[in-house]
């Protein structure tokens, strides 16, 4: 049986699963927006120093900040439709230009975390999983717990402490070297040597989850009726752990990594801060410190469209793991 | 080693001394406790050897340490397990890897779990024939082709590409016997094969085993709890209790005069539908088992008595009147039928049996009644009003006389609970408010029920299975109802407990004057227990009779179908058993 | 379970009390259907143990968990007497700034860039840590509860509706919603507290859902509406009870993402102003991590064992109360 129907369907199911979460965001977004103490105008002025009366409605009228709320919400739903999140008057520009420019660096350093809390995290728990109980299997489940208690920004802050200023092996910030010109395989190293740092805080806490959670899945898996079966037929316990117990204890850890795409960038946001590193949570911090509501809104949109397209693809890759889902 | 490398090729002459497997003296060792003691018994080539032993005996446990599967925290103290020679328990892991599933194979209880559910079927048979025969892939795929063709799966070339989902329950165990059997195996273990199947299916999957043994000139060890099953499939049979062996006899001597007490007890216990025995005409024989002070067990054994009870009249007034209840269940986009259009009456005094198989629709019919599902259609007569369509506050006392026993005795008692609280909450909640008269109320239900008041005020957990039981018949009693609905109350039991609860339901009903709705999947249960029988299949009722007519001149073919089973399945043994001949492959 | 079902009272109880040390309860083995080879009785999920003191005696035999409510207890009562071990301000100056920990006994853990004493800072910080984690959890579990019960219970389109709900808050990035309530709220402990309400809510109303849908398909939930309880009786005596292990060991859990959760904004410039907090101590400490960075490393360290305190209680809680794979760690 080919899968690929299979996958459709869930496709499919999912999109449809998707819409209404995608409406409700929509309107409690431009609800907050509306909560938003004072206006863009407010802060510009503000920031000015020098407005009147009479400029503050000239922008307010041109930003469409005097309209009433349905109107309002009508113009923010129409915008939408047009991919425009609204323009930011503090940056001059469209919020969807801002956000589309640092996007790339978040989903980089996001990529980047993700597959090494998956490879060390996999690769721990296994580890746990077949000492259970003995040495090494509460050893690694402290230091997971451990790992799961730290604050990101503070391990962002140690870790500059000790590898840029005390050994000065790698940068404290920024996200590549300013004013060179490297291209080729240079160009990569550089990149690679500003984003060890920023990636490795975000990772930690998910290691210990991914840890935790592979323990917790093989285990389960490993006293399943099949496991014994595969026992029975002769198998070394390598073939049995690799080819019966991970592969299905694959299922509720990609379960969960999707779950936890969402919370991933939530920590991208206080690591970028601490890392200087120009991505979407660096952006949301500028605009928090300059109360610029329609960039962060926008930016929560954003990002909830981005777990949403994360959940499709975990539902695929499920689809695709597990033959029982997508079945008529 | 080597004698276990040797390849399966000469033929076995039957019977004429050649051991496959001597089990001698083995024990098993939990931490403290030994859940198999000093375990003595051996197979000869092609011989099929029962192990029988109801739950925490030893049995299955005891499977596993032949094929050194037991858990990781089980000891081996003392004991030895020759096979063709060779002590197993002094193997190495890796030589003992090349017995399993080529020397010896087994197969598991729980077909719908055993199968790896992310591969197709054909990988998993593929998998053993590359391990053990070195075949290479198109030769092992062709292979496990020809195998599921062996156990009888249809279109096997289609299907060998199917995952464990795509198939039902009885075609899983054939594909676990596909595997068990694939590289033509000495012994294979069956542990409890046929236990989770329907009784059709059950006598198909042991036909099928027992004509591999055959072919195969396998030995073939058969653990079960099952005495019907054992009397029909094999040729010794070793009785177990409680980690204990406690004899070993031929199968033909099962049913003798001379025997153990507890394999006497079970024996008389277990009812057989051939036998066609009725609560009216006798009592169950029950097997208890106590432990003396210095810690023996002594078993004693009640005998059946011969008894006259009146068969209740069917003509009375009606207690019960159903007339096209149908249920619906809305999954997602798609609706199914739990129940189409069943129709029955129950008069006051009697008991109706219920059977049919798995997914028959039955246990939605008692929870239709129960009003614990609503039905869409159809109406609910119960004391001469319709209760199919009353709101919770109207319901309300009628729920005093219909009452329900539910089938899994751990799964229907809160567990946060003590019995006391247990019991007393339906009296709270039906007005009882006088303590003293609650406490009364308790006294007399547990005597009922025989159990000891003292043990009011322990929780559920600290008791066992049938002792759960009373303790759900006691709740259902507490408000004095008239009719009683019994979900399967029986099968999660021992076939000792079986036969104690089944003695306790008849004594209430005469004693109480309760009615009865009797649903199970076991024929002889419900034969013995029923006045009038319903069979239900595919959602519908589709035969009614008094409980002689059904099972002499049963009208639809399905009916005749399951009591072949039942049957076939297990019985006392008419002819002697086919032995093995020269149609070794 | 064994023959031994017998209608002598004596020897009944007596069977009772045996009941842990019969093989098959005491052999606790891998193979779900080991244990039974008759298997029927014991297809049903693992029984809980009612209440007690099993688990009470699992969880404080346990050393990780006796560390973690050590240690809480005594960042509990720091909090509380933080007036009396601490006196004064902890936001005033009280003495030369860049004072290394150590140099001055005085102040043992130094000073910072405006001369605060960093002890006092940690002794103060725990007040709003721990108040922010405990109530926010409190909140948090209160809603998350009461809807997934809700959910979980009725079911049909209430369910639905409550379902889309849950998924749209889970859907929003925690910490970047948190961020926008807090940036529009304007930040106090209150705003933060709720806001932190707001955002984990879901996670409790989702497992309560599930534990609910789960046990309201169990048999004595069955047998309590076959019997005509009450909703209110049913939800409250025969299902809450047995769906509050989980949660428990979530409450821990909670507490302990709380208090990273408020750190994180504090840290950010989003906590209340007006009061210390570990969180805006490395804020504070952050320009200057390249040379005075054990104002960075001090706070954090609180942070640290405060979080990892509660999620060692909470195995220890998890181990206690779920024991599915207990028998792994013994």
């Amino acid at each position: 049986m080919s899968s690929l129907p299979r996958i459709a369907r869930a496709l499919r199911r999912t999109v449809l699963q998707a819409i209404p979460t995608v409406i409700g965001i929509v309107i409690l977004n431009f609800f907050l927006l509306q909560l938003a103490p004072g206006d863009a105008a407010d802060v510009m002025a503000g920031e000015a120093g020098s407005a009147t009366e009479e400029t503050m409605a000239a922008m307010r009228s041109r930003f469409g900040l005097n309209l009433p709320m349905l109107d309002q919400l009508l113009a923010y739903l129409n915008n939408l439709v047009h991919f425009s999140l609204g323009f930011s008057p503090r940056y001059s520009m469209q919020v969807s230009d801002l956000i589309g420019q640092r996007l790339p660096g978040t989903l980089t350093l996001m990529a980047m975390a993700l597959a090494i809390a998956l490879l060390i995290g996999l690769t721990l728990g296994s580890l746990m999983a077949a000492f259970a109980g003995r040495l090494p299997d509460r050893l690694i489940s402290i230091f997971s717990l451990l790992f799961y208690s730290v604050p990101g920004f503070w391990i962002g802050l140690m870790l500059i402490v000790l590898f840029s200023v005390t050994l000065g092996w790698l940068p404290s910030g920024g996200n590549g070297t300013i004013g060179s010109d490297l291209s080729g395989w240079a160009g990569i190293v550089d990149k690679a040597r500003y984003m060890v740092l920023p990636a490795t805080s975000l990772a930690l806490f998910y290691v210990a989850i991914y840890a935790r959670l592979t323990r917790a899945a093989m285990l389960e898996v490993r006293n399943q009726d099949f496991v014994r079966t595969a026992y029975a037929k002769g198998l070394s316990p390598a073939v049995v752990t690799v080819k019966h117990i991970l592969r299905n204890a694959l299922i509720p850890i990609t379960t969960m990594a999707g779950m936890h795409v969402g919370g991933m960038l939530g920590g991208a946001v206080v690591v970028e801060t601490v890392y200087s590193w120009p991505g979407l949570g660096r952006l949301a911090f500028e605009a928090v410190m300059g109360r610029d509501y329609t960039v962060l809104l926008g930016i929560l949109l954003l990002s909830s469209l981005l777990v949403i397209l994360a959940n499709a693809v975990v539902d695929i890759l499920q689809t695709w793991l597990d033959p029982r889902i997508g079945e008529l | 080693m080597n004698a276990i490398a040797t390849p399966a090729a000469f033929t076995p002459a039957p019977g004429n001394g050649h051991r496959l497997l001597e089990v001698e003296d083995l024990t098993i060792r939990f931490g403290t406790s030994d859940p198999v003691k000093h375990l003595s018994f051996s197979i000869d080539r092609g011989e099929t050897v029962a192990v029988v032993g109801e739950s925490g005996s030893g049995k299955s446990l005891s499977a596993l340490a032949l094929m050194r599967l037991l858990p990781r925290n089980a000891r081996i103290p003392n004991g030895s397990i020759r096979f063709e020679g060779t002590n197993l328990l002094d193997l190495k892991d890796r030589q003992m890897r090349a017995v399993r599933g080529r020397d010896i194979a087994m197969i598991f209880q729980e077909p719908m779990t055993s199968l790896n559910p992310v591969a197709t079927i054909g990988a998993q048979i593929v998998e053993v024939l590359r391990l053990h025969e070195k075949l290479s892939r198109k030769a092992a795929r062709q292979r496990a082709i020809e195998l599921l063709d062996l156990v009888k799966i249809p279109d096997p070339a289609q299907r060998v590409d199917d995952y464990p989902h795509q198939l039902s329950g009885g075609q899983r165990q054939r594909v676990m016997i596909a595997i068990a059997v694939a590289c033509k195996p000495k012994l294979l273990i069956a542990d409890e094969p046929t236990t989770a199947l329907d009784a059709t299916i059950q006598a198909q999957i042991l036909e099928l085993l027992d004509e591999l043994r055959r072919k195969l000139s396998m030995g073939l060890l058969l653990i079960t709890h099952d005495l019907g099953l054992v009397s029909r499939w094999s040729d010794r049979v070793v009785v177990m209790y409680h980690g204990d062996k406690l004899e070993e006899l031929a199968t033909a001597d099962l049913y003798a005069p001379e025997r153990h007490p507890y394999t006497k007890g079970l024996t008389q216990a277990s009812i057989r539908l051939d036998e066609e025995v009725h609560y009216t005409a006798q009592t169950l024989a029950e097997v208890k088992v106590a432990r003396s002070p210095d810690g023996r067990n002594i078993y004693d054994v009640r005998q059946p008595e011969r008894r006259s009870l009146p068969t209740p009249a069917t003509d009375r007034e009606q207690l019960l009147v159903v007339k096209d209840l149908s249920v619906t269940y809305q999954g997602g986009s798609k609706a199914s039928k739990a129940l189409d259009g069943a129709s029955l009456s129950l008069a006051k005094g009697e008991t109706l049996g219920i059977v049919g198989e798995s997914g028959s629709g039955k246990s939605t019919l008692s929870k239709a009644i129960m009003r614990l599902v609503n039905a869409q259609e159809g109406s609910i007569v119960f004391q001469g009003r319709d209760i199919s369509r009353l709101g919770p506050q109207q319901l309300q006392p009628v729920r005093r006389d219909l009452q329900m026993i539910f089938q899994d005795p751990f799964g229907a008692l809160n567990p946060r609970k003590t019995l006391r609280e247990i019991l007393e909450a339906p009296l709270i909640v039906h007005g009882v408010s006088n303590p003293a008269e609650r406490r009364q109320r308790l006294a007399e239900t547990f005597e009922h029920v025989r159990l000891p008041s003292l043990v009011a005020d322990r929780y559920p957990h600290e008791f066992s299975g049938g002792q759960r039981q009373r303790i759900g018949i006691a709740r259902a009693l507490i408000l004095r109802p008239s009719l009683v609905i019994c979900d399967e109350p029986v099968s999660a039991l021992d076939v000792s407990i079986q036969a104690q609860i089944l003695n306790l339901l008849v004594d209430l009903k005469t004693s109480l004057g309760l009615s009865y709705l009797f649903i199970s999947h076991d024929l002889a249960v419900v034969q013995y227990i029923s006045d009038r029988v319903i069979v239900m299949k595919d959602a519908r009722i589709v035969e009614e009779s008094d409980h002689r007519t059904i099972w002499r001149s049963p009208k639809t073919d399905y009916t005749r179908a399951l009591i072949a089973a039942a049957n076939d399945k297990g019985g006392r043994p008419l002819a002697p058993r086919p032995q093995l001949h020269a149609a070794a492959l | 379970m064994s023959t031994t079902d017998l209608n002598a009272p004596a020897i009944a109880l007596a069977g009772a009390r045996q009941g842990a040390a019969r093989p098959e309860t005491s052999a606790p083995p891998e193979w779900h259907n080991v244990r039974a080879p008759d298997a029927r009785t014991t297809l049903t999920t693992a029984v809980t143990v009612p209440p007690g003191r099993r688990e009470l005696r699992i969880f404080f035999s346990n050393p990780n968990a006796l560390f973690g409510v050590t240690f809480l207890s005594i960042m509990i009562l720091m909090a509380v007497f933080a007036p009396l071990i601490s006196p004064g301000d902890p936001l005033g100056m009280v003495a030369t700034p860049f004072l290394w920990p150590g140099q001055d006994w005085a102040y043992p853990l130094g000073t910072d860039a405006m001369g605060r004493d960093v002890l006092s800072g940690i002794v103060h910080g725990s007040r709003i840590s721990l108040f922010v984690g405990l109530a926010a959890t409190a909140l948090g579990l209160t809603v998350g509860v009461t809807v997934g019960a809700v959910a979980g219970y009725f079911g049909g389109w209430v369910d639905d509706v409550l379902v889309r709900i849950i998924e749209i808050f889970q859907t929003l990035p925690n910490f970047v919603l948190l961020v926008v309530l807090v940036a529009i709220a304007q930040p106090s402990a209150l705003t933060v507290t709720v806001a932190i309400a707001i955002v984990s809510w879901p996670m409790v109303a989702r497992l309560t859902r599930a534990e609910f849908r789960a046990i309201r398909a169990k048999d004595y939930v069955m047998a309590a509406r076959s019997l005509g309880f009450g909703r209110a009786r049913i939800i409250f005596q025969e299902i809450l009870p047995n769906a509050l292990p989980p949660l428990i060991v979530t409450a821990s859990v909670m507490v302990a993402s709380a208090i990273l959760m408020e750190s994180a904004l504090s840290f950010m410039g989003l906590g209340d102003p007006n009061v210390v907090s570990w969180g805006s101590m490395i804020g504070s400490g952050r320009e200057l991590v390249r040379t005075a960075w054990y104002l960075t490393l001090l706070p954090g360290l609180a942070i640290v064992f405060t979080v990892l305190a509660l999620n060692l209680i909470g195995d220890g809680l998890n181990d206690a109360l779920n024991p599915r794979f207990s028998e792994e760690r013994s």
